[in-house]
């Protein structure tokens, strides 16, 4: 997962920023919906937080008020502490990659990257030999003379990036830099800017509707939903430990099913029957006493004999490497979603006993679920959000 | 089978033959009737009088050759003030038409306001509105300063403006934010991103609004006869005054000099506007 993991408590470069109650209504009067929603969020110092959700959660608009392009109705966006409201977006100094890249096209690359330096002041020496410093680094040196109609999808993609980086800023924003790409090329590019990202050691934002990009672009991960935080973590407790059904489904696939947990036991009850759990999982269940226990199609395996879950396959789906289930159990509304191994063959119809990897669970207490059936995780990507 | 294919292929050749024969026929005949006004006048422009069987011509002297320009000396004797007059509101007409529409395009583009839509309609309006109407209007409103030589050029503005803010609006909103945004992220302060992003792009529709407008403002002739004071006429004024009460080769000299500039004018916007004449290195 996370290219960029585990190089967490370095010290990174450029600046902290926090919003805080960030608030942007748009629409006609009458017809006013929220983009952001009272959102608490901070980014921290040299660390890229990728910050995912459906269309019209308000990710795009979350780094327009950062970058100062648009003007939140309430809140504050504060960078290392000090309000940066009243400063217009030429004032920040930050680095935005915009998802259409938004190169200038009367200008060549080396103009391009040049733009920044030159209109803080920077001489026509100075300028060029920091345009050819970092065409340098990001190895696109052989394209200075290009026009960007001149470049194709991933090239435009790195000099955007570059001219980013050569306005030496305080943070990077990127919105959605990978969404013009094809689907092949947009998974090189993902590997090569998580290491450019990396490299460069800057607090950054980075914009994604893409749930396996943010994983492994981002340090941190931000989940919106409708304006709001869902849930902020590294890829793997979100994956692990999802707060709401909203980010358990929108970082792959879960069933749920009601349990009633009591943490002195260590028992789970349900429709799942009696289970016994670790100490180290009861943890991770700490501070709920009912609610709904989200299960990974990969925390099921196919047991012997004995007092295990039983079940009726409903469908069976050969996918390769792997075969999955729609498991109907009795007392559990929805078929479970199950992933085993191809081997032995299991097809529709089958009666089958399951083993449940507790590991692979996460507990969801009952105030968190109210929108478990409502779930959407198949939103179309929008620049408009 | 082969034969057959022979055959078809000739027949093929003939048809299209035949078709493209119509076509150039009826081209150079529309072509014929359109260009053969302006070549008697061109040629009445050239060659005296006397040459072409006329006996109309009797003050304008010299010249009894096949060719001649002394129609032309003589036009350029009699009429440079129209011709200065008409050149000089041409270029007050584009001068003026850009410090005006393209700060209004501009403000109406990105910094819109309630009613700014009905605003950018008025403004257009007198495009709709015929000449005579627009300089009946003007004098009526601003009868005491007549007599001035811009009030002459306030009439053209009335036209031009309306047509250089139409080109620009039309770029501008097909421009869009983003570039600007870009800018702007980059440290370009307003009058930096105006400079360096947006005039760039707006250079191409504005020189092509610019040659229109001067090709407007050297041909129109409505505003300007009814504006024109006897110190103050333009040459298209000159022009009408030429062939009311001028023989048909001083007309002549006169009209191929309004053609040789306006000619070039329209090929000019001909060119810019498929994107031939300036080369933008951009895929615009």
């Amino acid at each position: 997962m996370g290219a960029m993991q585990g190089s967490e408590g370095k010290a990174g470069r450029g600046v902290e920023i926090e919003v805080r109650d960030l608030t942007c209504w748009f629409g006609g009067r009458g017809e006013e919906h929220a983009a952001l929603d009272g959102l608490d969020l901070a980014l921290p110092r040299g660390r890229v937080t990728a910050v995912v959700g459906p269309s019209g959660a308000g990710k795009s608009t979350l780094l327009r008020v950062i970058a100062g392009l648009s003007r939140p109705d309430r809140g504050d966006v504060l960078f290392d502490g000090r309000s940066v409201l009243g400063l217009a977006p030429e004032k920040r100094r930050l680095g935005v990659v915009f998802q259409s890249y938004a190169l200038f096209p009367h200008l060549s690359v080396a103009d391009n990257v040049a733009f920044a330096p030159r209109v803080r002041g920077a001489g026509g020496g100075a300028a060029r030999r920091a345009t050819a410093e970092i065409l340098e680094k990001l190895e696109i040196a052989g394209l200075a003379g290009r026009y960007p109609h001149q470049l194709s999808g991933g090239e435009r993609q790195r000099v955007a990036l570059a001219r980013a980086l050569a306005a030496d800023p305080r943070a990077l924003l990127l919105d959605e830099p990978l969404a013009a790409l094809d689907a092949r090329l947009r998974l090189a590019l993902r590997d090569e800017l998580a290491g450019r990202l990396r490299a460069a050691g800057l607090t950054a934002v980075y914009v994604t509707h893409d749930q396996e990009e943010a994983m492994a672009l981002g340090h941190r991960v931000a989940v919106l939903r409708a304006g709001r935080l869902e849930q902020v973590g590294g890829a793997e407790e979100l994956y692990r430990s999802p707060a709401t059904p909203f980010v358990a489904t929108f970082f792959g696939e879960a069933s749920f099913v009601p349990v009633a947990w009591d943490p002195e036991a260590r028992r789970l009850t349900g429709p799942l029957g009696t289970l016994a759990v670790d100490p180290a999982t009861a943890a991770r269940y700490d501070g709920v006493r009912s609610g709904r226990l989200m299960l990974r199609p990969e925390a099921f395996r196919l047991a012997g004999e004995g007092t295990h879950l039983r079940g009726r396959v409903r469908e069976a789906l050969f996918l390769g490497g792997r075969r999955r289930l729609l498991v109907e159990v009795e007392g559990i509304d929805a078929p479970l979603k199950v992933d085993l191994p191809p081997v032995p063959p299991v097809a529709a119809g089958d009666l089958v006993l399951l083993e449940v990897d507790l590991a692979a669970t996460a507990l969801l207490p009952d105030s968190n679920i109210g929108t478990v059936e409502n779930v959407d995780t198949n939103s179309t990507p929008s620049s408009e959000d | 089978m082969s034969m057959a294919r022979r055959l078809l292929a000739k027949q093929r050749r003939l048809g299209s033959g035949w078709g493209e024969g119509i076509g150039l026929a009826y081209c150079l005949l529309l072509a014929l009737a359109v260009l053969l006004p302006v070549v008697v006048v061109v040629l009445g422009a050239f060659v005296p009088a006397a040459r072409l069987g006329l006996s109309s011509e009797q003050w304008v002297e010299g010249g009894e050759g096949w060719v001649s320009l002394k129609y032309f000396r003589y036009v350029l004797d009699l009429y440079s003030g129209p011709l200065l007059f008409s050149v000089g509101l041409a270029v007050f007409a584009v001068a003026g038409g850009l410090l005006l529409a393209v700060p209004a395009a501009y403000g109406l583009v990105r910094y819109p306001f309630p009613g700014s839509k009905l605003l950018e309609e008025v403004a257009l309006l007198p495009l709709a509105v015929p000449g005579i109407a627009v300089a009946i209007a003007l004098i009526q409103t601003y009868a005491l300063i007549r007599g001035e030589w811009w009030f002459v050029g306030l009439g053209h503005l009335l036209y031009t403006v309306p047509l250089l803010l139409r080109t620009l609006l039309h770029a501008l909103r097909g421009e869009g934010f983003e570039l600007e945004r870009a800018a702007a992220t980059l440290g370009a302060g307003p009058w930096q991103r105006f400079r360096r992003v947006t005039w760039p792009r707006l250079r191409r529709p504005a020189s092509l609004g610019c040659l229109i407008t001067a090709a407007v403002s050297w041909g129109e002739f409505n505003a300007s006869f009814l504006l024109a004071t006897p110190v103050n006429q333009p040459f298209p004024a000159a022009l009408y005054a030429t062939y009311t009460s001028n023989s048909f080769a001083v007309s002549s000299a006169a009209t191929t000099i309004f053609l040789a500039v306006i000619l070039p004018l329209l090929i000019a916007v001909e060119r810019l506007g498929r994107g031939d004449l300036l080369s933008m290195r951009q895929g615009a």
